[in-house]
This record gives structure tokens, sequence and C-alpha cells, in this order.
């Protein structure tokens, strides 16, 4: 499922992070700004449609088609003192399908999470899960899982995020007793570690990649296996309201321990060992913001599971679409809104709150920690692209320039190292230029005094 | 000195723009003809001249630059605003767009202030389009109306670019139109048509946004505070909120008698997080992020394969398969 790397920050579906508590009445002081929750609920449905086996190729099983209903409420919370933060949720998924053969299953998981920031750029996290999965056919594919994931995520640079993770699991399945067992419930153990990286296109679209490598121990040995797996995707905004994402992956498995005999429909039997599966993966999903905290998704999915054995190999296309409504509040953003990251890690965006007021004139920063020059080029200076160089990196890697203004409607964009045009993190309005890049966009108005006492600069936006 | 290049014919103050080895970059009568047009039209003859050496430093042909100079030409003879179609004409030159892509954002633009021109007219038919100044390089001032007029057909066309309808507009801009002068009712109206355009470029529907202005401005706000509430708020929609809430908020706040700009300060407040300057610490998405949160199953989800397990072949894999 893509929609969770929708979670950017970017006009069109920024919904994780934010700072505005509605439970909070305005007026009192915002202690509480760091805390945050949220809460959701999707409702949907779909169609499968699941070739097993190849056809014309000693196929025991039919083409199985069904459709389904799903609903899917979860919970978050997180509070976040200082540099640390601690999170909570909640999820759970019901799937029914179509097909009475199909059944229904529930899913529930509790998730706990712990962030530690040990530099600007650098970050550690232990994420925790606990699983209770049951299907209401084929009981013996109920499972409960526990997990542990410690990560760490380095910001390379504005662009460039790289994410280490190492998963530990333990999966108990209750209806999974065999005779190899001795009555005992299978037990297996994952054990991954992923690397990926993640590269920032622009401020609207993401590239991102992953490389994993899995080991499964079991004591039932014939579940035992390796595998790897390699991912590309991207993800992005259209417009106002429209996310899209696409990713395309390719895993392999080795059963090197699967013992079984194999029975073929033809009544030969083949031995299981050195049992080999390669899957490829293509998904697109679409997400559209209808309006405030409601948004439509839509997604399609194939699927070519490859087997040495025959039996083993199948298709799937899978359509599904729906509705989810989101409540609460997102998790405080300025000046760094936060998103997040590869797959779903959290990653610092680290843009600097800009353009911002000051008693000289209106302030603008860009950061560009490995640019050797940054100017900013826009109304202010009729587009001329050396008038206006800024000042910089500081330590953060963030240039500035600090100019006083006129009224009017102001365009601008950062043009980096003479060749690159940056579009402004944080501005108060965008416009798209109509050349292919998008410019921040400021109206400067005369400051006015609302009686509130604090003056002109703390009342007023940068004017 | 810079009276000297502005007296200078046109031809020969493109040639004092070039550097020494370049010809001139528009040759022949018709330009000539075609700028002095522009210049009685109102165009300031610094602004066309920088245009058009620039334009032949890209590598224009006379052609375009013809066109240029026409649409410019034409746009003053209406008594519309100049500054951004040459701000949009200078854009396209220094990012080195394509002279079609040029050519294509220039006609956009020019729709729209045409556009935006009849909406402030109808709203205020009482205002003159003004004249230009003779000559501003003489140190004739413009008149406050006329610029306030071109500003507030900028800050409309760039409304009809965030996607404020027609409809939305006309009504924004006569129902807060206010002052005893022509110049205070233009002015007056600007700070309502930008929140109303923050909300509409957020998503909110606009006539959503649009009652939202209305409370905000009933409520006393007025001005930049204003506008920057109608930012806060687009801001804090973008950012997930939920806008009848933060309306209903900012209503109560207001009828409280809490000043806008107060309730403008507590908005930045929490939009920034608080105390941490430097935003929020690590891991504020929920753990276990690449697991669905909601929508629907997975391609691979537990469930499909416990379909082919339940027939008692078993795929090996078990669990949560691959993701």
């Amino acid at each position: 499922m893509i929609l969770t790397r929708f979670t950017r920050t970017s006009p069109a579906s920024g919904f994780l992070v934010g700072g505005l508590m509605a439970l909070t009445p305005l007026g009192i002081p915002t202690a509480m700004a760091a805390s945050t929750w949220r809460a959701e609920l999707s409702a949907g449905g779909g169609y499968d449609d699941d070739v097993l086996g190849r056809p014309g190729e000693n196929s025991s099983f039919p083409i199985l088609a069904t459709g389904y209903m799903n609903l899917a409420p979860s919970l978050w919370a997180v509070w976040a003192p200082g540099r640390c933060s601690l999170s909570g949720g909640w999820s759970y998924v019901l799937n029914a399908y179509e097909s009475e053969e199909a059944g229904a299953y529930h899913d529930n998981s509790g998730q706990a999470g712990f962030g530690f920031r040990v530099a600007p750029d650098v970050q550690l996290r232990l994420d925790g899960e606990v699983e209770w999965f049951h299907r209401t056919e084929f009981q013996d594919y109920d499972f409960n899982r526990q997990e542990a994931a410690p990560a760490a995520i380095w910001q390379m640079d504005d662009r460039w995020s790289l994410q280490g993770t190492w998963r530990r699991a333990r999966i108990a399945y209750p209806e999974r007793t065999t005779q190899a067992l001795g009555g005992e419930t299978q037990i297996d153990r994952p054990d991954e570690l992923e690397l990926a990286v993640g590269f920032d296109f622009n401020e609207r679209w993401r590239l991102s990649t992953m490389v994993a490598r899995l080991a499964v121990d079991s004591n039932s040995r014939q579940y035992e296996y390796g595998g790897d797996r390699i991912s590309f995707g991207i993800s992005g905004d259209i417009g106002r309201s429209w996310a899209v994402g696409g990713e395309i992956a390719r895993e392999r498995r080795n059963y090197d321990r699967f013992l079984y005999p194999i029975q073929l429909p033809s009544g030969a039997v083949r031995p299981g060992v050195g049992r080999e599966d390669v899957s490829i993966s293509l998904a697109i999903d679409l997400e559209r913001r209808i309006v405030g905290n409601t948004r439509l998704f839509a997604g399609l999915a194939y699927l070519d599971y490859a087997s040495s054995l025959d039996d083993y190999a199948f298709d799937r296309t899978r359509l599904s679409g729906g509705v989810s409504f989101r409540f609460g509040q997102p998790a405080a953003a300025a000046p760094g809104p936060w998103d997040t990251g590869i797959f779903g890690s959290t990653t610092p965006a680290r843009n600097p709150l800009s353009p911002t007021v000051g008693a000289n004139g209106v302030t603008f920063r860009c950061r560009a920690p490995r640019a050797t020059s940054v100017h900013l080029v826009g109304t202010m200076n009729d587009w001329l692209t050396g008038a206006h160089p800024m000042t910089g990196p500081t330590p953060d890697g963030v240039w500035e320039t600090t100019l006083k203004l006129d009224p009017g409607l102001y365009r601008y964009i950062f043009h980096i190292d003479t060749t690159e045009w940056r579009t402004p993190e944080g501005a108060h309005l965008y416009e798209d230029d109509d050349f292919g890049q998008r410019n921040g966009v400021l109206d400067v108005a005369a400051p006015v005094t609302d009686g509130a006492g604090g003056g002109p600069s703390s009342v007023t936006n940068p004017r | 000195m810079l009276l000297v290049v502005l007296l200078m014919p046109l031809p020969a103050r493109l040639a004092f723009g070039q550097p020494s080895s370049a010809s001139s970059p528009v040759s022949g009568g018709d330009i000539s003809t075609m700028t002095a047009r522009a210049t009685t039209a109102g165009i300031a003859a610094a602004d066309l001249n920088d245009l058009l050496v620039r334009g032949r430093t890209a590598g224009l042909s006379d052609e375009q630059l013809e066109r240029f100079v026409n649409t410019l030409t034409g746009l003053a003879q209406d008594g519309l605003p100049l500054k951004p179609m040459l701000d949009r004409m200078r854009q396209g030159l220094v990012k080195k767009a394509s002279p079609e892509r040029i050519d294509f954002a220039v006609t956009k633009l020019d729709r729209r202030l045409r556009e935006s021109g009849r909406l402030v007219d109808a709203a205020f038919p009482d205002i003159d389009a003004g004249h230009p100044p003779k000559s501003p390089a003489a140190g004739n001032p413009l008149p406050t109306a006329f610029e306030a007029r071109r500003r507030l057909i900028d800050q409309t066309a760039f409304a009809l670019d965030q996607g404020v309808p027609p409809t939305a507009l006309t009504t924004t801009l006569t129902e807060f139109a206010a002052g005893p002068t022509p110049t205070d009712r233009l002015i007056s109206t600007r700070a309502p048509l930008l929140a109303l355009t923050s909300l509409t470029a957020e998503g909110l529907p606009p006539d959503q946004g649009l009652a939202f202005v209305r409370e905000l401005h009933a409520g006393g706000a007025r001005g930049p505070a204003l506008e920057d509430l109608g930012f806060g708020v687009a801001q804090a929609i973008k950012q997930g909120a939920n806008p009848m809430e933060i309306q209903k908020e900012i209503k109560s706040a207001l009828d409280r008698g809490i000043p806008p700009g107060q309730i403008l300060r507590a908005i930045r407040d929490r939009a920034r997080g608080g105390k941490n300057p430097n935003g929020p610490p690590p891991g504020i998405d929920p753990p276990g992020g690449r697991r669905d949160r909601g929508g629907p199953p997975t391609l691979d989800d537990p469930g499909r394969r416990g379909r082919r397990g339940g027939r008692g072949q078993g795929t090996g894999g078990g669990g949560r398969g691959g993701r």
C-alpha cells in the first residue's frame, strides 16, 4: 500500500505535519504544542482477480475472483518533549470478502515508538508493534506478532536521506500445529536488514529505493527461508488536491529447507528442497483531497509470483478504492516540516522559516548546505539573477538575505550555484510559473496595529 | 547618465545595453514606431529597453520582441497593470524558457489580467481606469487610484489563477469595499481578497472561504491582520486541521474580544511547534509506518496468503509475507 507514503509535507497531502491543536483554546499558552493526535477512518472496497497456478501448466487451482469491503479505523498520538518523542497508536482492519470461501479477516495492531535526535541531521528510532490477526476461514493462518525495529536516519543534505533499519519479529501461529512440531505452535522469527535511500527531486516529488535482506528461522524447519528485496518508488503531488504514488519491487525467496515432497496434479512427485520464488509487483495509488480532512483513494496493483514449482505460481490483480476521514491534528511542523521520509520513516525536511519580518525588513532564507552561492531572484529585483546574493551558509546550511520591500505582490525563487532554480519552502503562497517551476508569492502591505499591543512586527506578517 | 540613455532613440539605447560587438537588437522602422507607441501608451522607456535587451541577449526573434511590445502596449492602452506582465516576460527569459513557452505564458497572463480588469472595473464602475503619466521620467507621480486599481487587478488575477471563481471575486470586491475615497475603497478589498485566495489555494471551497472571511471581517480583523488570519488558517488546513473546527475556534475567540493579532500569534506559535524553535523531535509519525494505517488491504497481506494455505498446500511464507 503506497498511500502511507503520501504523508509528506506538501500542498496537497501534508496531513501528517502541522501544529494547530484544535483542542487547545486559542489565547491559552500552548504548552502542549508538542503533543498531538490523529484519528482516521477509511472505508472502501475493491475487486481481486487471482489466477492461481499457471493456466495450462498442470494447475490444480481455479481462477478466483472476488470483491471485498474494507473498514479501517486507526488512532495515533505523540508526545514530543525536546529532542525526544514518544508515540503510540492502534489500528484495526476489517476485510470482508464477497466470496464465502474467502471469508473475512480482522487485523488488530498496537504500536509504540521512541525517537531521539542526536544531531540536527541524525536521528535514532526504536519502534515496536504487537499484532493479532484472525481469519474466519483458514485459521491455520491466524497469527500474533511482535516486532522491534531500531533504525538510524541520516539526512545527508536537503535532498538526500539514508535510513538503515533492523527488524526482528516473532510470529506465532496458534492454529498451526503439525506433526513435525510434535503438537507445538509454529513460531517463526524473521530477521530483516533494510537500507533505504530517498531523494527529493523537488518539493513535490520524491524518489526512493530500498534493498532488504531477510532470513526467517522457524521451529517448523520447512518454513525457514531467506530472501532479498529491491524496490523503487515515486510519490508526489499533482496540483493542489491530487497525490500519486507508484512502486515496483522484486523479491526473491529461497526455501532451502522446504522438505515436503510435492505431488503434482499429474500424479508425479517432486522434492520441495531448493524451491525458489521470485515475485515482481507493481502498484499505483491515487489520492484526492475533496475538502478538509476527507480524501478519496484508489489503487491498482499487480503481482506476478513465479516459482520453481509451477503450482505455487500465480498472478493477482487488485482494484481498490474508498474514502477516508481524518480527525484531530497532526504534529508540529515549522520551521522544519517533517515528512515520513523513506517508506514511512521520519526524516526532517529542515526547511527554515521564511519569509519572516524583522525591524530591518523581510528576511528570506534558503537551506542549501552544499551550495557555493544562492541568490534571491524575483519581482523585487526584476528577475536579475545577481542582484540579491544571499549570505551563508550558516552551520545549519541556511542562506539568507533581508530586504525592505514596498507594498505589492512579489513572486520569487532561489537560484542555487547559478544553475538550479529552487522553489522556496514555507512561502505564504505559491504559483506555477508556466515555465516548469513554482514561485513563492508574498503579498506586502503596509503594517498596521490591531490593538493587541504587540506592534506591527509581531502582529502582521512580513509587511 | 540614466536620463541620457532614456532619451536616446530606442535602437541606440538597445545598442547601448549590449556588448560592443553585438548588433542592434531590433532593427527597422516597425519596431521604432511600435516602441514609440508603447511609450506613449505609458510604458516606461527603461522597462522597455531592459526587456528588449534581455530578449535580444536570449536570442529572441524580432517578431517575438514585437509581440512582447504589442502585448504590453495593449495592456497599457486598456489601463491594465504592466508590472505582472513584465515580471512574467523577464522570468521566462531568465529561466531560459523556450520562446513558445514564453508566448504561452504571456498569452495566459494577458487573458487573466483582462478578465481581472473586467471584474475590478465592474465592481468599481465609478473609478476611472486612469491614464498613465505623460512622462514618468520627468517626475510626474502616478495617480494613487491609478496605481491602487492596477495592484488590485494584479491581485485579482492571482486569485483567479489560484482557483477563486469570478462570482466569489465579484462578491468580495463589492462587499468589502469601504472608505471615503476611491483609493481607500480599492485598498480595503485587498486583505479580504488575499485571505480568500489563501483559503481557496488550500482547498477550501470558495463559498466556505468567503463565509469565513466575512466572519473574520465582522470580528474586527482588517488589513494585514485579516490577510494573516486567512493565511494562518490556510496553513493549518494544509497541515491537516479541520476547517470547520478552526473556524469555530477563531470565531469564538473573536466573539470573546480577543484581538486578531493575538489569535494570529497563537496560530503561529502552534504552527511552529510551540517553544521548540527547531521543530519537533524525531519519531513523530506512527511507529511501524511502513504498514497500512487504513485504506484497502495490501496486495500481499496474510489473509490472502491464508487462502492458499487453507488448501493444505502451504506456501512456506506464512506470516507477514512480503510487503
